[in-house]
């Protein structure tokens, strides 16, 4: 085969990895931005203070430096944390894919976080006062009345968040996943003609992004539909 | 943690944090310059006019910062009539200065687009206005949408210079000895992960403060005439959630 | 009905562990595939190469299972000592430096570095004839230790995270020169990317290049040190490591 075609194959191959990662790292996001916006809003100081510092440190901390950490240190500590709770025997394999989810998984839900505060406090204080009023306990108030208004309040956030998340996925690239940007890379680095393969790889990020796009206004229009017709 | 270590790396990693400051700010004060031809030809009437710096934008923030990089730094290798002359020379050949372009060509995108929504939310009767005291297109740019533009958008663009700042540490992949490039050597010399990439983080900590600081000051100097009537402004987070007051209260 | 189930599940399990112990036991070996023609990626995705054959034959000669996975180069020690994989095969060096950390078979094989620049280049290595130029070695490797032993402060050392990265940055003329490992070089030579470029240094000795390449382990795994030592002498005796040399680069590296 022509070694256009067998790499730019390879490249495609690699956009499996990155969807891949992509679709792990959004469940982990979305929980832990919802834990930390419950820390957040919470009536406890500890849990404020340590959602606090969590989105502080992580906020300003390069995507690349968080990626460093968590693939060459993550197992390390893992193990340590492992052992320290009686489980010695249990090793955790710290491939670059799962050093991916995590490490942008945490960095996504630090973002979601406050995504997820903003829309919580957005929705108006009085129709809580409102449900309270009609004999809804907290959790029921919580249940029924701010948590269908979060998702929608959200989607705009969540999905720039969406975009952020596709691109930064190529920064796994820089300790060995096989994706779509090492994939590039290894093609560079065999034929003569970089330019070519890295724009490939590129254009394969720009229909993933533009896909998100189009995704995510579907889900919004979707989600204002009862707004609407109100 | 092992200070002793960290002691050794500290002066270099200090250079690197010099070298970071210079890959932040010099590409965004020429992004920023060259954003405002580029945002209001994006805010056109006219397609002609305004699809060129709208595809530019599409692109550009449609793909990894680090395909960018790459294709500037590795790809135009792949034209041996760039690899001589005078651009190769004293520019292309070097690693930090394709970081520099390739920031410089990234942030412009993104800060086009943020200019673009600030001119778009100058309230047209404004506009109108300025028109009726006979003040050219120039003068209607400069004297009314500008400033009113750069008050909109200074909490979103804050945050943009907090991205550029984390951004810049992909310079480090393409060899220059950024933040990041130094605590990546001193790892791979020791083999300790936590205190080089810890203490660097650290670092990226103290810069992010700095700046946010003094952009929330500057932030607060040009809002100086509406301070008495509004409070001070949420987090700039809470700008890209819809605005609650738009969705109708009350049962339909 | 329930319990004759749990009864072949359990079986089963028995059966499994006992064909596990009966199989050759897995071992993950890692390697940085970007350093054609030792270990690389080819457009199928698969992790080829005369260190990757020769590592085969290595675990073969000592009934091991091998599993290849592809890691950063200046990763495989840490990942190592953490236990993310059991074995390095990656033209790795046994230096002083590195057994403070890990431990090493005897070499399976050993070939000197240079430098490498444009054909008809000659470097003369000293402080002197070297200053401001740009030399560019992948991160973590002897290369490295070397020009920051006998050239820091006069050389420009540029660091890359793979060899491709120095290759491809030597052909655009962004480095000086190179130091790297000979023989990649003089198979880069064929290629059409390296065509125009040769050894320009006499082969360079020094204790920071180490005692050749070995398979490296843990610090006590001795069973596994012991199956390997088996392997590694076995293919040297009996010419299978020759033959692929033969093989990969039309010459016998070990003469």
């Amino acid at each position: 085969m022509d070694p256009f075609w067998s790499y730019g194959l390879m490249i495609a191959g690699g956009a499996g990895w990155t969807l891949a990662l992509i679709l792990a790292v959004i469940p982990v996001g979305i929980v832990l931005g919802l834990l930390g916006a419950a820390a957040k809003l919470s009536s406890w100081r500890v849990l404020r203070l340590g959602a606090e510092t969590y989105t502080t440190f992580i906020r300003a901390m390069p995507e690349l430096l968080v990626i460093f950490l968590v693939f060459f240190g993550g197992a390390r500590a893992f193990n340590w944390l492992l052992a320290a709770v009686g489980f010695p025997e249990i090793q955790i394999d710290f491939n670059p894919f799962l050093a991916g989810v995590i490490a942008l998984g945490v960095v996504q839900g630090a973002f979601a976080t406050e995504v997820f505060r903003a829309a919580l406090l957005a929705v108006p204080a009085g129709q809580i006062e409102a449900a309270q009023a009609c004999g809804f306990s907290r959790w029921q108030t919580f249940r029924f009345v701010t948590l269908p208004q979060v998702w929608r309040l959200a989607l705009p956030g969540l999905g720039n968040l969406l975009q952020i998340l596709i691109k930064d996925t190529a920064l796994i690239s820089v300790v060995g996943l096989a994706d779509i940007m090492r994939n590039a890379q290894i093609a560079s680095g065999a034929t003569k003609q970089p330019f070519t393969f890295l724009l490939l790889a590129a254009a394969v990020y720009l229909l993933f992004t533009t896909v998100a796009t189009a995704v995510m206004m579907l889900l919004e229009r979707r989600a204002n539909h009862a707004w609407r017709r109100a | 943690m092992d200070f002793e270590l960290i002691a050794e790396a500290w002066p270099d990693l200090l250079k690197g944090a010099g070298l970071t400051l210079q890959l932040l700010f010099l590409p965004l004060a020429v992004a920023t310059v060259l954003s405002i031809p580029l945002a209001i030809a994006r805010s056109s009437h006219r397609f002609w006019v305004r699809i060129g710096p709208a595809a530019y934008t599409f692109v550009f923030r449609g793909t990894p910062l680090l395909v960018q990089i790459f294709l500037i730094y590795y790809g135009i290798g792949q034209f041996e009539s760039l690899r001589e002359g005078f651009l190769w020379e004293n520019i292309l050949s070097n690693a930090y200065w394709c970081a520099m372009i390739a920031f410089t060509l990234n942030n412009l995108a993104y800060i086009t687009e943020l200019m673009r929504g600030g001119i778009q939310t100058v309230p047209h009767g404004e506009v109108e206005a300025a028109r009726a005291y006979g003040m050219s297109g120039f003068q209607t740019y400069r004297l009314v949408i500008l400033p009113r533009m750069w008050r909109t958008i200074l909490p979103a663009y804050s945050n943009e210079v907090v991205f550029s700042l984390k951004a810049t540490s992909l310079a480090s992949v393409v060899t220059v000895l950024d933040l990041t490039g130094q605590a990546k050597v001193y790892y791979s010399q020791y083999y300790e992960p936590y205190d080089f990439f810890i203490a660097a983080g650290f670092l990226y900590l103290i810069m992010v403060f700095v700046i946010t600081r003094v952009l929330k000051g500057i932030e607060w100097l040009l809002g100086a005439d509406r301070r008495p009537v509004k409070h001070r402004g949420e987090t700039p987070a809470a700008a890209d959630v819809a605005d609650p007051a738009t969705g109708p209260a009350g049962p339909a | 009905m329930k319990k004759s189930l749990f009864g072949l599940a359990a079986a089963s399990i028995i059966a499994l562990s006992a064909t596990a112990h009966a199989a050759p036991k897995e071992v993950r070996i890692g390697t940085e595939a970007a350093y054609a023609p030792f270990e690389f990626v080819d457009p199928s995705g698969k992790i080829v190469g005369f260190e990757v054959e020769l590592g085969d034959a290595i675990c073969a000669a000592a009934e091991l299972k091998c599993v290849w996975s592809n890691v950063p180069f200046d990763a495989l020690i840490p990942q190592l000592m953490e236990k993310k994989i059991d074995g390095i095969m990656s033209s790795m060096s046994i230096t002083e430096k590195r057994q403070k950390s890990i431990d090493f078979t005897s070499k399976y094989f050993q070939v000197p570095n240079a430098f490498v620049a444009k054909k008809g280049t000659t470097i003369e290595l000293t402080k002197e004839a070297l200053k401001g130029k740009k030399v560019g070695v992948q991160s973590g490797t002897t290369n490295a230790d070397y020009l920051k032993k006998y050239f820091d402060g006069a050389v420009e050392i540029v660091r890359y995270q793979t060899q491709e990265e120095v290759n491809m940055d030597l052909v655009n003329g962004r480095l000086d020169a190179m130091v790297v490992d000979s023989v990649i070089g003089t198979e880069w030579f064929k290629t059409e990317q390296g065509k125009n470029f040769a050894l320009a240094s006499p082969m360079l000795k020094d204790p920071v290049f180490g005692s050749g390449v070995g398979v490296g382990l843990r610090k006590g795994d001795a069973e596994l040190k012991g199956a390997f030592e088996k392997g590694v002498a076995k293919v040297l005796a009996d010419g299978t490591a020759q033959k692929l040399s033969q093989k990969w680069f039309g010459v016998d590296i070990y003469k």
